[in-house]
């Protein structure tokens, strides 16, 4: 079964013939997931806003290149917007931000509305397992974050984090495999 | 060779998903891959835990203009080239004589600094204006919320609102989404409510696509206020609500 939203689809092709008013209605769409997932990596306001519009001006130039068959087209969008965000930080030189859970800090946090309906499962989803992130041991957590979110191999982990290799290596997999079990659970496999 | 057993490869597999083995320990998963079945489908789980991962970030509403923006990105403006108006002779022979150039280029520096002094007054002006702007749109946003729920279901299509706001500040954002367009005669009117007292903040229309944005400029400062409404009222606005609140929220 294919999820890719038949909207987008056209709006897509309308933008591949260069279409500006597709684009913008894309971005209209998709703009606050793009922001989001910049500010999440580079945990900066200003530097997201270059982000977003990076992203969007890629998919004006290069839109064409993204292939429904492979995925979702918000996953791929998201995807090639943490790799975008990923390249700033370290084209800047800084360090991936140690993010804690949002329980108790300044919320800016938004409801689903902000969303389109067609992402709202994907969204509820992708909150559950932010919520299931939350029951691993704060170690394993911040590790898999900083992988995920700040784009570190298991060496600059360690290096990051100033501990042993091995360290590294053992919280990332243990925290990976936990996580994939109570996803595994909760979709009742 | 350190990995050279499937159970040492398959504990390198939730790391590669998320892409963070160093070069040589990802050749040699992406070698096992092809011949180990058990390893792809354990890789697909943990890919799919990571497409999840894309969509659990705290979610955050971009700044305002970024459309515009990319817009003027797209289609550089064009700027026509001016044309100048062909040269007449007698014209010319006149502007040529030496106190005609005197007394022109005396009146051009009055002139100029005159314009001078008016357009730096306006421009001081204006940068006020665009510096609370400024201000207004990096502020974290009042989420304003529909005061019924949306009975068609869509979550997109209910009505919402966002403020912009500085607490010290009389001046504040409104920007309106998925509001319904309203016939001729009638308007959106803003309350700012006080101690239960409502006081006007303007009136504003919204777009055939629901959209509809304020600059609010308060008779008090922002933080005067607890609640902000917004209800349709006759063209022109009333002097207190006459119809149920659309949207608000605790400002």
């Amino acid at each position: 079964m294919s999820s890719f939203d038949p909207d987008d689809s056209v709006l897509l092709q309308r933008v591949a013939r260069g279409d500006d008013d597709a684009l913008l209605a894309l971005h209209k769409r998709y703009v606050n997931l793009v922001y989001s997932m910049a500010w999440r990596v580079l945990n900066d306001g200003g530097m997201a806003e270059e982000v977003t519009q990076d992203i969007f001006l890629k998919l004006w130039q290069k839109g064409h290149r993204y292939d429904p068959r492979r995925g979702r087209f918000t996953t791929w969008l998201l995807s090639v917007t943490r790799f975008a965000a990923i390249d700033r930080l370290r084209s800047e030189g800084r360090q991936p931000a140690i993010v804690d859970p949002p329980a108790g800090e300044e919320n800016e946090e938004l409801p689903a509305t902000w969303i389109p309906a067609t992402e709202h499962a994907s969204w509820e989803e992708g909150q559950h397992l932010r919520l299931l992130l939350e029951q691993l041991p704060v170690e394993q957590r911040q590790i898999v974050e900083l992988a995920y979110f700040g784009g570190l191999t298991h060496s600059e982990l360690a290096d990051h984090l100033g501990l042993p290799l091995g360290t590294v290596k053992g919280r990332l997999r243990l925290g990976l495999e936990k996580l994939r079990q109570l996803w595994l659970d909760k979709a009742g496999i | 060779m350190e990995y050279d057993s499937h159970p040492a490869i398959e504990e390198l597999i939730p790391a590669y998903a998320l892409g963070a083995l160093d070069g040589e320990e990802s050749q040699v998963v992406e070698q096992h891959l092809r011949s180990c079945a058990e390893c792809r489908r354990s890789l697909a789980d943990y890919r799919a835990v990571g497409d999840a991962m894309l969509y659990s970030v705290p979610m955050r509403l971009a700044p305002l203009g970024l459309a515009a923006d990319l817009r003027k990105r797209l289609t550089p403006a064009g700027v026509g080239a001016a044309v100048p108006a062909p040269p007449r002779r007698d014209w010319l022979a006149f502007l040529r004589q030496p106190a005609v150039l005197v007394g022109a280029a005396g009146l051009i520096v009055v002139l100029l600094l005159f314009s001078n002094l008016y357009f730096s007054q306006r421009v001081a002006g204006l940068e006020q204006r665009v510096a609370a702007f400024d201000q207004l749109i990096h502020a974290a946003p009042v989420v304003l919320e529909p005061a019924l729920e949306a009975d068609n279901g869509y979550a997109t299509a209910s009505p919402y609102g966002a403020l912009y706001k500085r607490a010290d500040s009389n001046l504040a954002l409104l920007c309106v989404y998925n509001l319904s367009f309203l016939p001729a005669g009638q308007t959106y009117q803003v309350w700012l409510i006080h101690n239960g007292e409502r006081e006007s903040g303007g009136l504003f229309r919204v777009s055939s696509d629901g959209f509809g944005i304020l600059l609010i400029e308060a008779p008090r400062p922002l933080q005067s206020y607890e609640d902000l409404g917004v209800t349709v009222e006759p063209a022109g606005g009333s002097l207190a609500p006459t119809s149920p609140r659309v949207i608000g929220g605790s400002i």
